[in-house]
C-alpha cells in the first residue's frame, strides 16, 4: 500500500492519541455499521400518497395517478401531445414497463447505446413520501442516462411502491440486492439552476419536465 | 489558486464599493437566509436533528481510520480503487496519473470544493488536458478565470450582463453568435455548449458531499444534473474527497440530508441526490469502466488532533457565510482563497497558513449568528478566537496590536485598579458625548469612527451597575 495511506493513517490515530483501534473497537463498528440504526425521522400528516404528490408538484414535476397500468400509453401520448413533442420515446426494459403495449402511434424504442431520445419514460424503484423523490437504479435493464439526458423525463411508479422515507428505501434496497446498484438515484423534480443572479431556472443539465405516472 | 488573503483589509474595502456584488450580496437575505428559515419553521424536528448530526459525526471522527479502512475496503469491493494523498501536489499527480494511463484527452467536472482547494484545473490543464466546468455557476467563472465567491453559488457575484457578454465572447466560434440576454436563453445556450461537452468527455470528475463506510458510495447532491452526468457519461470517473467526508452508513448520510438542502439553499431535497458505488457492473446498460477515490488529507488529521476538531464535521452548507454581516457586505473573494465566510475563516489560515490569512479570523464580529444556523453545530466563533490567540502567541499579530492586549490584560487581572481607572472614564465620556449621543472623532478609535459614530456610554460601568442592582436586590 501506498507511503501516503500509511502517513495519513498515522497522523489520524496519533491526532486520535492511539494506535491502531483494537479488534474489540472494530467489532463494535462493525456492528453498528450492520446495525444500521435509524435516527430522527420527521413526522407528517398527510397520507403518503399526498405527501409524495404534493412534494413533486411543489419542485414544478407534473403528476397523473392512473388505475392501472394498461392506461399509461394512452397518458404518455397525451403528455407528449400536449407538450407539441414527437411521439417517440426511449424505455428503460424494466420489467414494469415491459407489460405496457405501446400503439402504432408511438414510436417506443428500449434504450440502445448511441440512440439517446429526447424524451424517456423509466420506471421507480420506489417513491419516498416525505421528500417526495423518485427512487431509480441502474442496472442490466436501467441505464443511468435515461435519467439525465432527454428532455423529457417521465416516470411510471406503482403506488405499492411509495416508502415512507429514504431508511425505507435503504431497508428495501438490502432486502433485494447483495450489494448497492452502481447508480442510486434520487429525483426529487426537473433539473434547475439559480446560478444566474440567484433566480431558479428549469432545464439545466437533466430534464426540463419531469413528468410521474403513478399507477394504483 | 494562488491565496490572497493577505489583503484582506484591501479587498474588503474595493468590495464595499462594488455596487454589482452589494446588489447580489443583499440577495441572499432574500433568498438562502429566508430558504432556511422557512424549512426552520417548518421542521419541529430540526433542533433535534442537529444535535444527533453532531453526535454521529463526532463518533466518526473518534473512529475515524477504522471507518476510511472499512470506506476504502467497499470501494475495493464493488472494483473501485481508492488512491491516498497527503497534500494538493500528490492528490494532482495521482489524478493527471489516472487520466494519462487512461489515454484520456478531455476532463469534465462537477461542482467540487476540494477540487478548488487542490487547484485541479490549472494541473490538468498544464498537462495538456481539456478541463470543463459543468455546474453553471463553476464554467462561468471558468469562462472569467475567477475563482469562486460563495461555496454554494460560486457565481453568485457575476450580472446577467457580464454573463452574456461572456457567453457571447466564449460561444462565438460554436455557433452561438447572438448575445442572449434573458436568463432562461443564457441557461439554455450553456446547456447546448456543455452537453456537447459531456458526451465527448473520456473522464468525469466530481466530489462528494458524503462517502459511505456501509457500502463504499459516494454522494452527490446537485439540482442542475451535472454531477450524475459526470459519474454516468464518461468512460472514466474520479472522485475526489476529503477523509472527513466519511460517515458510517446510508442512515448517517439520510440524517444529514435532511440538514444539508435545508441549511443550504432552503430546500427539503435538492433535485438530485446521487449514490454511486464503484465502475459500471459487469451486465449494466451504462456507466465508466474505470471507478477511483482520491482521499485528500491536507492539513484535516492536523485539525482532528486540535482544538480545531469541530471544523471536521462541517458538511460544506454555506448558512455560516450566508448569515454572515461580514461576508454580507465584502463577498467571497475579499477573503482571498477557496473558502470564504466564518468555515473559511477557520480553514483558510490551517490550509494556507496563519501568516498568509491572519486576517480572516479577526474579520469576525463574533456576533455568532454562524453557530446559531450551523446544521453541525461548530462553534465557529469559539474556533476564530482560538486562532487569534494563537496568532498572539506566535507573534504573528501586529505589535501595537500584542503591547494593547498586554496591557489590558495586565489592567484587567487587577480589578481594583482596573475599576479606579474604567469608572472615571466611563463618567467623562457620558458627560462628553451627551450632547451629540455619540461621537463622531475619537483618538486611537478612529477605525471605528472613521465609518461610524461611537455611541456614548450610559455613565456607570457594567460592574458597578451590577453591584448597585445585587444591593438593590437585597
Amino acid at each position: 500500500m501506498s507511503a501516503a495511506r500509511e502517513q495519513v493513517l498515522a497522523r489520524i490515530r496519533s491526532a486520535l492519541g492511539r494506535g491502531e483501534p483494537d479488534p474489540e473497537r472494530t467489532t463494535e463498528l462493525r456492528d453498528r455499521i450492520a446495525r444500521h440504526p435509524r435516527h430522527i425521522e420527521p413526522a407528517f400528516d398527510e397520507t403518503p400518497r399526498q405527501r409524495f404528490r404534493q412534494k413533486l408538484e411543489a419542485a414544478e414535476a407534473s403528476f397523473v395517478e392512473l388505475d392501472t397500468l394498461d392506461a399509461v400509453a394512452a397518458e404518455v401520448e397525451r403528455y407528449l401531445e400536449a407538450q407539441s413533442e414527437e411521439k417517440s420515446i426511449a424505455t428503460s426494459g424494466d420489467k414494469l414497463l415491459r407489460a405496457i403495449e405501446w400503439p402504432a402511434s408511438i414510436d417506443a424504442q428500449p434504450w440502445s447505446a448511441g440512440n439517446d431520445r429526447k424524451v424517456s419514460v423509466t420506471a421507480a424503484y420506489c417513491g419516498i413520501a416525505e421528500t417526495g423523490s423518485l427512487l431509480l437504479v441502474s442496472g442490466e435493464q436501467n441505464p443511468t442516462r435515461l435519467n439525465y439526458l432527454p428532455d423529457y423525463h417521465i416516470v411510471v411508479i406503482e403506488a405499492e411502491q411509495l416508502v415512507l422515507r429514504m431508511e425505507d428505501a435503504w431497508d428495501s434496497l438490502r432486502a433485494s440486492t447483495r450489494q448497492m446498484p452502481r447508480s442510486v438515484n434520487f429525483i426529487s423534480g426537473p433539473s434547475k439552476t439559480a446560478d444566474v443572479e440567484q433566480t431558479v431556472e428549469y432545464g439545466a443539465h437533466g430534464p426540463r419536465c419531469l413528468h410521474v405516472i403513478l399507477v394504483g | 489558486m494562488q491565496p490572497n488573503s493577505r489583503h484582506f483589509q484591501a479587498n474588503a474595502e474595493s468590495a464595499l464599493r462594488e455596487p454589482n456584488l452589494q446588489s447580489a450580496l443583499k440577495q441572499l437575505e432574500s433568498g438562502f437566509v429566508a430558504g432556511r428559515q422557512r424549512c426552520y419553521d417548518a421542521l419541529p424536528e430540526f433542533e433535534a436533528l442537529r444535535d444527533r448530526a453532531k453526535e454521529v459525526l463526532d463518533h466518526t471522527l473518534d473512529n475515524l481510520d477504522a471507518y476510511l479502512l472499512e470506506y476504502e475496503a467497499r470501494v475495493l469491493e464493488s472494483g473501485g480503487l481508492v488512491h491516498w494523498a497527503s497534500t494538493p501536489a500528490e492528490a494532482r499527480e495521482i489524478v493527471i496519473r489516472i487520466c494519462r494511463d487512461a489515454e484520456a484527452k478531455t476532463v469534465i467536472r462537477g461542482k467540487s470544493m476540494i477540487g478548488e482547494e487542490i487547484g485541479i484545473n490549472d494541473a490538468l490543464e498544464a498537462s495538456g488536458f481539456e478541463v470543463t466546468e459543468t455546474d453553471l455557476g463553476e464554467y462561468i467563472l471558468q469562462l472569467g478565470k475567477e475563482p469562486p465567491s460563495h461555496i454554494v453559488a460560486p457565481a453568485i457575484h457575476k450580472t446577467k450582463d457580464e454573463i452574456s457578454d461572456l457567453f457571447l465572447e466564449h460561444h462565438r466560434d460554436l455557433g452561438f453568435t447572438q448575445r442572449q440576454t434573458e436568463r432562461s436563453a443564457l441557461v439554455n445556450e450553456a446547456r447546448q455548449v456543455l452537453r456537447e461537452k459531456f458526451l465527448a468527455a473520456d473522464v468525469g470528475m466530481t466530489g462528494a458531499n458524503f462517502l459511505i463506510a456501509e457500502t463504499g458510495s459516494n454522494v452527490i447532491v446537485t439540482n442542475e444534473g451535472n454531477g450524475d452526468l459526470s459519474s454516468t457519461l464518461p468512460r472514466v470517473q474520479i472522485v475526489t474527497a476529503a477523509i472527513d467526508k466519511v460517515v458510517p452508513t446510508l442512515e448517517d448520510a439520510s440524517l444529514l440530508l435532511r440538514l444539508l438542502g435545508r441549511s443550504a439553499t432552503g430546500q427539503e431535497i435538492t433535485a438530485y441526490t446521487t449514490f454511486t458505488t464503484g465502475p459500471r457492473r459487469e451486465r449494466d446498460a451504462d456507466g465508466p469502466g474505470e471507478y477511483h477515490v482520491v482521499l485528500i488529507d491536507n492539513h484535516r488529521s492536523e485539525m482532528l488532533g486540535s482544538e480545531l476538531r469541530p471544523m471536521l464535521r462541517c458538511i460544506r452548507c454555506g448558512a455560516c457565510m450566508n448569515h454572515c454581516p461580514v461576508y454580507g457586505r465584502v463577498g467571497g473573494h475579499a477573503y482571498g482563497w477557496v473558502y470564504p465566510g466564518p468555515m473559511g475563516s477557520v480553514l483558510t489560515p490551517l490550509m494556507v497558513g496563519l501568516d498568509e490569512a491572519g486576517h480572516l479570523p479577526n474579520a469576525c464580529t463574533l456576533n455568532g449568528r454562524c453557530e446559531t444556523v450551523c446544521p453541525v453545530k461548530i462553534p465557529l466563533p469559539r474556533l476564530l478566537r482560538s486562532l487569534r490567540s494563537r496568532q498572539h502567541l506566535q507573534r504573528q499579530n501586529s505589535s501595537l496590536a500584542r503591547i494593547a492586549l498586554a496591557l489590558w490584560s495586565w489592567v484587567a487581572l487587577r480589578p481594583r485598579l482596573y475599576q479606579l481607572l474604567t469608572r472615571p472614564a466611563m463618567a467623562l465620556l457620558s458627560r462628553l458625548g451627551a450632547r451629540n449621543g455619540g461621537f463622531k472623532r475619537m483618538p486611537l478609535a478612529s477605525g471605528w469612527t472613521r465609518v461610524r459614530d461611537l455611541p456614548a456610554p450610559q455613565g456607570s460601568t457594567f460592574q458597578a451597575r451590577w453591584q448597585q442592582q445585587q444591593r438593590e436586590r437585597k
